[in-house]
């Protein structure tokens, strides 16, 4: 039976578990980001480039970007940051590099695979721009370039605060110190940070990581014991550790400063006197030195600025396919066979060792073959720090394809070095080699891993950026002025349709009173017939023939009751003379002559109808006319 | 039977038939017969040459000097902008580079050439102002900037002439029917090309735009050198004019600042 006592001490080891398991659990997935301090630059420009890979275990290498031609890449250091918040660490590290762009154009660092606890991420592929207004391909150091009175005498084996240095206190400082001040590009630098201190101190790493602007750089590993001595400075006794050494490569020719940084250290507040206090220095562990429980004080150490004179590399001498190698080198080169079919692959893998800055040796030039296609394979990278220099083994592998049978030959490379020590150039050659190649009708084979040779075609670069040239023919005034008379028509047509709706409406309007009052509508279109029917019975009155005589007083006597019946609102078909008489009468009376003369005009309608006497031409005008005074006088009486 | 009287067709009345006719006729020789655009004359002719000589010999003072004539005896004619504008960015003054820019950017709004040195004038400015305005203002002002009033105005024209002439036809020949599918998109369309002549017109004429001329411009709170100063403003930098005193501008800018700007450090587009 499991008593309370044991039940409570599970609980708290279940609760302690739990929390220290959460952290774990809440932890982020690893991540890659690339960050850019500008996505354009000058030629010679840097750009700074930060990799910053978050949430991953274990050791990081420095990732190795593949920068296509016309840019270089220069590693610059890294910095690490672990962070706490609300229960989730945060792990992260921080892989400087400085891109500068040789040519102007667009670039695109495509994506790239980076290693990180085993684990490998992907970046996404970025591209910025590079323009042509440059500074050369002299870049100058992005820290700001002080005045210098001449190159720096190199520094002095026992390392000293150089003597503008005044340290807050003197008990403890830092010294960054270099071993050559004035070099060549490319040349390797070792710059090394000495501790000095009279305190009790233990080491904790870079506040701030060191501004090395315009250096490749490759830090050297620090031993399992630090190494530490004891030296007298100013007479007083210090103890003296080197704690960071870092290769340096200058990228160009110009004046630089090294801003250096700032670390960290703790010590106990009282300077000793005794050697024995440096015991639990740089010691690593929190816990362990007894330094735990003790009171103690954090410094912030910010050693000196480094001042770098790089000057460019004599001409005198200079091969024309120099690239810039610095150091001491070996070359030696090696084909995988000599004997091939026609379109068989030869690889020939060229090895270039020695000491210098190995990543960035260039491949030796392979001149153009018209016996051979020639495709750039692999290179390796084997880096190797002997001491404190940098150097190792970098290969390059190129494939020949044979095109034509018979005895070919690759001719000799060349690779060419600058010596920093005999400051001379050195040009070293691979040896020629003889292929004895056989006829094949078999198509070629790239080797596995060979891109193909599409891929490695070059894709266009813009090179640059301008506004477009001026226009030399002025514009066609034809459609301007296209334009402007459709919109005047337009106008014009949009003018006329609105009229004509605005009478469609007028109509539909009159329609509608119509509807109502047929009556009006009578009055209305009566005067409108009957001038239709004058005009037709003047053409009519003008003939001599009887028949047409006959019909002339046929329609008018038609139009004038039709008129007459409109106006009076009488049906034309039930409207008779009678009817018409006793209407005109109560219009106009008995005694006006326009009665006397309607009446005259139905007697002579009636007589030249039944034959009883012909109507004559003056009888027709007489009629006419009289027709024409009716209407008129009842047009305007009967308003 | 049962005739579908709708559906039945009008023959329209003679006189109706003449009359859309005659306006036809007389719309066609209006349209092909009207007033053409002031051709160049022999002097100016020359005038362009010789100053696209001198810009060819990198003498851009005097080939502004040239195209500014010509720009101001042809203000319709966009190259004479655009040359100008070129002579400018070539003399470093890009306050006036980018006002001929968009001088000529409104004569010619399409012109691919324009537009890609206007903006490559802007990417070279000191200053830049976030625009902070809604998408819909920034995607109309750029569909607007990319046509005429003119073409926007023939457009709202031609959407009211179909419209109407539907209308008419219809009160004509169909009256009394109701109004069908085909007469109300007509009016959608109508007045919608109304609503986009509507906007240009206070686009161009309301919110007038105005570059900065001078190197620095400050702006005011208030229209006297007593305000203070609001904030500062570069060459070359587009602002929108929205009231306008005898020496004072007031002024509104993408992200929202508004203030005071004098006239003499500023040149409005539409002059």
């Amino acid at each position: 039976m499991i008593t309370t006592a044991r039940r409570a001490r599970l609980a708290v080891f279940c609760i302690f578990a739990a929390l220290l398991t959460l952290p774990v659990m809440l932890r982020a997935e690893p991540e890659v980001d690339m960050i850019f301090n500008t996505r354009q630059a000058a030629v010679g420009q840097e750009v700074a480039l930060t990799i910053r890979i978050s949430g991953a275990q274990g050791n990081i290498q420095a990732p190795h970007i593949p920068v296509p031609d016309g840019l270089e890449s220069f590693y610059t250091g890294r910095s690490s940051n672990l962070s706490f918040v609300n229960g989730v660490s945060t792990a992260s590290v921080e892989f400087s590099y400085v891109l500068v762009g040789r040519r102007p154009g667009s670039f695109t660092l495509p994506a790239f695979e980076v290693q990180a606890g085993g684990i490998n991420l992907k970046t996404e592929p970025v591209t910025f721009e590079v323009t042509g207004q440059g500074l050369g391909t002299a870049a100058a150091p992005r820290a700001p370039a002080q005045p210098q009175a001449g190159p720096l005498a190199p520094a002095s084996a026992v390392q000293e605060p150089p003597a503008t240095f005044r340290p807050e206190d003197d008990n403890i400082y830092v010294v960054a110190a270099v071993d050559k001040t004035t070099v060549y590009p490319n040349e390797q630098i070792k710059l090394t940070y000495s501790l000095y201190t009279r305190y009790d101190t233990r080491y904790e790493g870079f506040s701030e990581e060191p501004e090395m602007s315009g250096f490749w750089i490759e830090e050297f590993p620090l031993d399992k014991e630090i190494r530490r001595d004891t030296v007298r400075v100013h007479g007083k006794p210090y103890v003296r550790a080197e704690i960071r050494q870092i290769a340096l490569f200058p990228t160009a020719p110009a004046d630089y400063t090294i801003k250096p940084g700032t670390l960290k250290a703790s010590i106990r507040q009282e300077p000793q006197q005794s050697q024995s206090v440096f015991d639990e220095f740089f010691n690593d562990s929190f816990f362990s030195g007894g330094g735990f429980f003790s009171r103690r004080e954090n410094r912030l150490l910010k050693p000196a600025e480094v001042q770098i004179k790089v000057i460019p590399f004599p001409e005198e001498g200079k091969p024309a396919n120099f690239n810039g190698a610095v150091g001491t080198f070996r070359m030696t080169a090696v084909t995988d066979k000599d004997q091939v079919k026609q379109n068989e692959p030869v690889t020939l893998k060229i090895q270039i060792e020695g000491e210098g800055n190995i990543e960035t040796l260039k491949k030796p030039g392979v001149p153009e073959m018209k016996n051979f296609k020639i495709y750039e394979s692999d290179s390796s990278t084997d880096l190797a720090k002997n001491g404190f220099v940098i150097g190792g083994k970098k290969t390059f592998e190129v494939v020949f394809i044979p095109l034509e049978a018979g005895e070919q030959f690759i001719p000799k490379l060349s690779f060419s070095y600058f010596d920093p020590r005999t400051r001379q150039y050195q040009t070293l050659f691979t040896p020629g080699f003889k292929l004895s190649v056989a006829e094949s009708k078999e198509a070629s084979v790239l080797p596995k891993g060979l891109v193909s040779p599409e891929d490695l075609k070059k894709e266009i670069a813009k090179e640059g950026q301008d506004i477009h040239y001026i226009a030399e023919r002025p514009e066609s005034s034809a459609a301007r002025a296209a334009a402007g008379n459709a919109a005047r028509v337009l106008w014009l047509l949009n003018g006329l349709v609105l009229l004509a709706l605005a009478a469609g409406f007028l109509r539909q309007r009159q329609a509608q009173v119509f509807a109502k009052d047929g009556a009006l509508k009578r009055r209305k279109y009566a005067r409108a017939n009957a001038v239709t029917k004058l005009s037709l019975l003047k053409k009519m009155s003008r003939s001599d023939d009887s028949k047409e005589a006959a019909r002339f007083f046929e329609e008018l006597d038609k139009a004038l009751t039709l008129y007459l019946s409109d106006k009076f609102n009488l049906s034309a078909f039930s409207a008779t003379r009678h009817s018409l008489e006793k209407e005109i009468e109560a219009v106009l009376g008995r005694e006006h002559e326009l009665y006397r003369d309607v009446l005259k005009v139905y007697v002579l309608c009636e007589e030249a109808r039944f034959g009883r006497g012909a109507a004559s031409a003056e009888h027709r005008h007489e009629a006419l006319a009289i027709f024409k005074k009716t209407v008129d006088v009842f047009e305007k009486i009967l308003k | 039977m049962k005739i579908n009287q709708s559906r039945a067709f009008v023959r329209p009345p003679a006189v109706l038939r003449m009359t859309v006719f005659a306006i036809f006729s007389a719309a066609a020789a209006l349209l092909f017969c009207g007033q053409a655009g002031a051709a160049l004359s022999a002097a100016d002719q020359s005038l362009f040459q010789e100053a696209n000589r001198l810009y060819r010999g990198d003498k851009y003072e005097q080939a502004a000097q040239g195209y500014q004539k010509l720009a101001e005896a042809y203000p319709e004619e966009s190259v004479f902008q655009f040359n100008l504008g070129n002579a400018q960015f070539r003399l470093k003054h890009s306050g006036a580079a980018i006002l001929a820019y968009e001088k000529a950017r409104m004569l010619s709004p399409r012109s691919r050439d324009i537009r890609a040195n206007l903006n490559f004038a802007l990417s070279q400015l000191e200053y830049r102002v976030e625009d902070k305005r809604s998408w819909y203002v920034r995607a109309g002002e750029d569909w607007l900037g990319r046509v005429t009033e003119t073409e926007v105005l023939i457009l709202a024209l031609l959407a009211g002439f179909l419209f109407l002439g539907s209308w008419t036809l219809a009160l004509w020949l169909r009256a009394g029917r109701p109004w069908g599918v085909p007469r109300k998109t007509l009016l959608i369309f109508f007045m919608v090309s109304v609503a986009i002549f509507a906007a240009k017109r206070i686009e161009t004429r309301m919110i007038r735009d105005a570059i900065v001329m001078t190197k620095q411009a400050e702006v005011r709170f208030g229209p006297s050198e007593g305000d203070r100063v609001a904030f500062r403003l570069g060459e070359g930098l587009k602002v929108y004019v929205i009231d306008r005193r005898q020496d004072w501008s007031r002024i509104v800018l993408v992200n929202g600042d508004e203030g005071w700007i004098q006239n003499s450090k500023i040149a409005e587009v539409l002059a």
